[in-house]
């Protein structure tokens, strides 16, 4: 099932979104850069999510350094990968460890806002200026892609084990939403533009 | 589905009911008789009958056959038919239970010899 809703989801990536091997060979050439600017951007991260009350409550007591373990893990196996099919999949399943965690996408898209602008703010310093285009592309792309596919799963498979547990299909939950969103749109009409 | 619609308007006088639908396990009405607001109804239908028959099959390791609703202002009775099509039942306050009951049981046969 993992794999059907990847493909789902990257059948519907347009055409020019698709990182080029061009693209792919910049972030690959940009390894050192990364390693280079790990450590803060972690600390950074962290230090952000654990500003907060609520993400702070996502985390047990003394989780930070194995999460920030795994942070690092994924930049190291993301720049040695190849970007295809499993390296997607692997994305997606973040987005059903995300369920059992309870992290919100809203707090998943933040964060991600917070490693881009980092990254970017990174490489206008460190990047040769003219590389700085084709990188800064690719890992707005990568980041987008990676960004859909955890929000997406996480999504779907919310909606999975509900139909699993309770039987109700998911062409059913479709009908339900179609008859309520008329209701909640008039409910909301001020804020229609 | 003029026959459809007859078989339930003749269950709704009979049974001294108020209405009377024929819904897909996709919440879509296929029929209904004397229904205000059929599409709510339609998806309410299936999604009881949904976790009704899931609870049959995990409990009971058996499918659901019927179910029947008390409220405070009478019965409402679920019978599936085939294919996953359900006939939903809404009583009016008052009304027999065994006469809805004999009358859905009755008029389930039929239906399910038109669809």
């Amino acid at each position: 099932m993992l794999k059907t809703i990847t493909k789902n989801i990257m059948d519907h990536l347009p055409e020019n979104l698709h990182l080029t091997e061009e693209e792919i060979a910049s972030l690959k050439g940009n390894t050192d850069f990364f390693l280079a600017i790990a450590e803060g951007l972690i600390k950074s991260f962290y230090d952000t999510l654990y500003s907060n009350e609520f993400a702070r409550s996502i985390f047990k007591e003394g989780e930070r350094p194995v999460r920030e373990a795994s942070f690092k893990d994924w930049v190291v196996k993301t720049l040695s990968g190849n970007f295809d099919n499993d390296y997607w999949y692997w994305q997606a399943y973040v987005g059903i460890l995300h369920i059992k965690r309870q992290v919100p996408n809203h707090l998943m898209i933040f964060m991600m806002g917070m490693v881009n602008d980092y990254v970017l703010r990174e490489a206008r310093k460190r990047i040769k200026p003219e590389e700085l285009d084709t990188f800064s592309s690719a890992w707005i792309k990568l980041t987008m892609i990676v960004l859909a596919l955890i929000a997406e799963s996480y999504h779907y498979f919310y909606l999975q084990a509900i139909t699993n547990v309770t039987g109700i299909k998911t062409q059913l939950l479709d009908n339900m939403v179609k008859t309520d969103v008329d209701k909640l749109l008039k409910e909301n009409a001020k804020y229609r533009l | 589905m003029k026959n459809l619609l007859e078989i339930l308007e003749v269950l709704v006088h009979k049974a001294q009911a108020e209405s009377a639908l024929l819904v897909s396990e996709d919440g879509l009405v296929i029929e209904s008789f004397g229904a205000e607001n059929d599409n709510l109804t339609g998806v309410l239908t299936a999604s009881l009958l949904s976790v009704a028959g899931r609870f049959a099959e995990e409990i009971r390791q058996s499918e659901l056959d019927h179910l029947y609703l008390q409220t405070g202002k009478g019965f409402v009775l679920f019978r599936m038919i085939k294919d996953g099509i359900s006939l939903c039942l809404i009583t009016q306050p008052g009304t027999k239970l065994g006469l809805a009951i004999m009358y859905l049981e009755k008029y389930s046969k039929q239906l399910r010899e038109e669809l």
